[in-house]
């Protein structure tokens, strides 16, 4: 999707006392652009079909004509895809910038600008871009917005949502996770114990939407594990493109219709948590390379990550599963519903 | 195939088939490498890491031409990034 703006947005990042250690132009518009396209048919303000072609990106600025700092921006869409124009406005605030914060300031400490421990405050200005200057690329590129892949399905009554913590966010959206996909799961884990690697796979199922009750809901229906061309390690594993590329022809070859809809890795606990029933230690946590992970591989704004191991109240041998999601632009803690099997 | 076929234009998807974009105006002197890196940006996708391509079930080597590979005009090539994840 286009992004039209008069403006380039820039973050300041500085010291606690207001002393500017870098600037750097924020360069991910495009994901809060998709996140906006997504908000707006969840909230059924847009078809679930839309392809809207352009966004408008307007400041939201502290002192309009005084002052190039901002409190957020908002994207406006317009939408005519089935016939009928839609419009949509979404507003995103500066906690939205958490990941272009976080790799300004990694940048900052891989130059020896800022010790590990120095924490910063940054600050959002829109600047106007400067006359392009004439188009010298020789080669043409067209990008094309793909309708997100939305049937129709009425939703199933809901269980509560599974909340592995107190933190996790609702979203705009139900994620359900089916039963057998939540055993296969804890089996994995608690075999990825065994040997002593972390495990890891595909997440597969449905993105729906339910025209009575609109609502859109995601439908975890199986996982398929990643078994080409994975480096496992303790704490790491590397996906290849071919590890990618093999399981999308496993989910093609399981001839379900189901989309990939999100990935799942384990973080095993150690020999010690195993061997002690009192053992506090949590391995639930989504690690800056699993959002690198994320980002790279799973970016449309539906796509979940569920992280499995060791919950800091529960024994080794009893896996716990947090998810993790897309809201507004950033990568949170999310809720999910199990899903009792049908019939 | 031979190296004199008209090729004009590649397609590109990302592995999961939701992002799609083109590159036209090609000669087919232009490698993979440079085809990936024009399709990257234009598909949305963060740059911050590599991307391995391939066309149906050939995997492409960076460094060999368009032209000299046997792609058919308007060939759709998948992405696929090379990442790390884990509990470090």
């Amino acid at each position: 999707m286009r992004l039209i703006t008069d403006y380039q947005l820039i973050l300041d990042i500085l010291t606690p006392e207001g002393r500017e250690l870098g600037q750097t132009p924020v360069q991910v518009l495009e994901r809060y652009v998709e996140d906006a396209r997504f908000s707006g048919i969840c909230s059924h303000a847009l078809p679930p079909s839309c392809i809207a072609g352009a966004a408008t990106l307007v400041p939201l600025w502290r002192q309009a004509g005084v002052d190039p700092s901002l409190t957020g921006f908002r994207l406006d869409l317009v939408c005519d895809c089935d016939g009928t124009s839609h419009r949509f406005s979404k507003s995103y605030g500066l906690t939205a910038l958490q990941r272009p914060v976080q790799h300004a300031t990694a940048l900052l400490r891989d130059k020896g600008q800022l010790q590990l421990a120095e924490s910063v405050r940054y600050r959002l200005c829109a600047f106007r871009t400067p006359a392009a200057p004439g188009n010298n690329r020789r080669l043409r590129r067209t990008s094309e917005v793909m309708p997100y892949p939305l049937q129709p399905q009425s939703l199933p009554p809901l269980v509560p949502p599974d909340r592995s913590a107190s933190e996790a966010m609702t979203s705009a959206f139900s994620v359900l996770l089916s039963e057998q996909t939540r055993r296969d799961l804890e089996e994995e884990t608690l075999r990825s114990i065994e040997v002593g690697t972390e495990q890891a796979g595909m997440l597969v199922g449905h993105l729906r939407h339910d025209p009575h009750r609109q609502q859109v809901f995601l439908h975890i229906t199986a996982q398929v594990l990643a078994d080409t061309q994975v480096e496992r390690q303790m704490m790491a594993f590397h996906f290849h493109a071919e590890t990618f590329l093999a399981a999308r022809d496993a989910i093609r070859l399981r001839a379900q219709g189901e989309h990939i809809i999100g990935w799942w890795h384990s973080h095993p606990s150690c020999q010690a948590c195993l061997q002690r029933q009192d053992c506090t230690v949590s391995t639930l946590f989504f690690s800056e390379q699993d959002c690198l992970v994320h980002e790279a591989a799973f970016n449309q704004p539906y796509m979940v990550a569920i992280v499995t191991g060791k919950a800091s109240e529960r024994q080794a041998r009893k896996p716990a599963i947090q998810m993790f999601g897309w809201q507004d632009g950033c990568i949170v803690q999310r809720d999910y519903h199990c899903m009792p099997p049908s019939g | 195939m031979s190296a004199t076929m008209t090729l004009n234009s590649l397609r590109g998807t990302d592995w999961t088939g939701q992002r799609r974009a083109r590159v036209s105006q090609l000669t087919g002197s232009e490698t993979v490498g440079e085809v990936v890196d024009e399709l990257v940006p234009v598909m949305h996708l963060p740059s911050n890491v590599p991307y391995a391509a391939r066309y149906g079930s050939t995997k492409l080597n960076r460094s060999e031409r368009v032209g000299d590979i046997g792609l058919p005009d308007d060939a759709e090539l998948t992405l696929a990034p090379e990442v790390s994840a884990g509990n470090g």
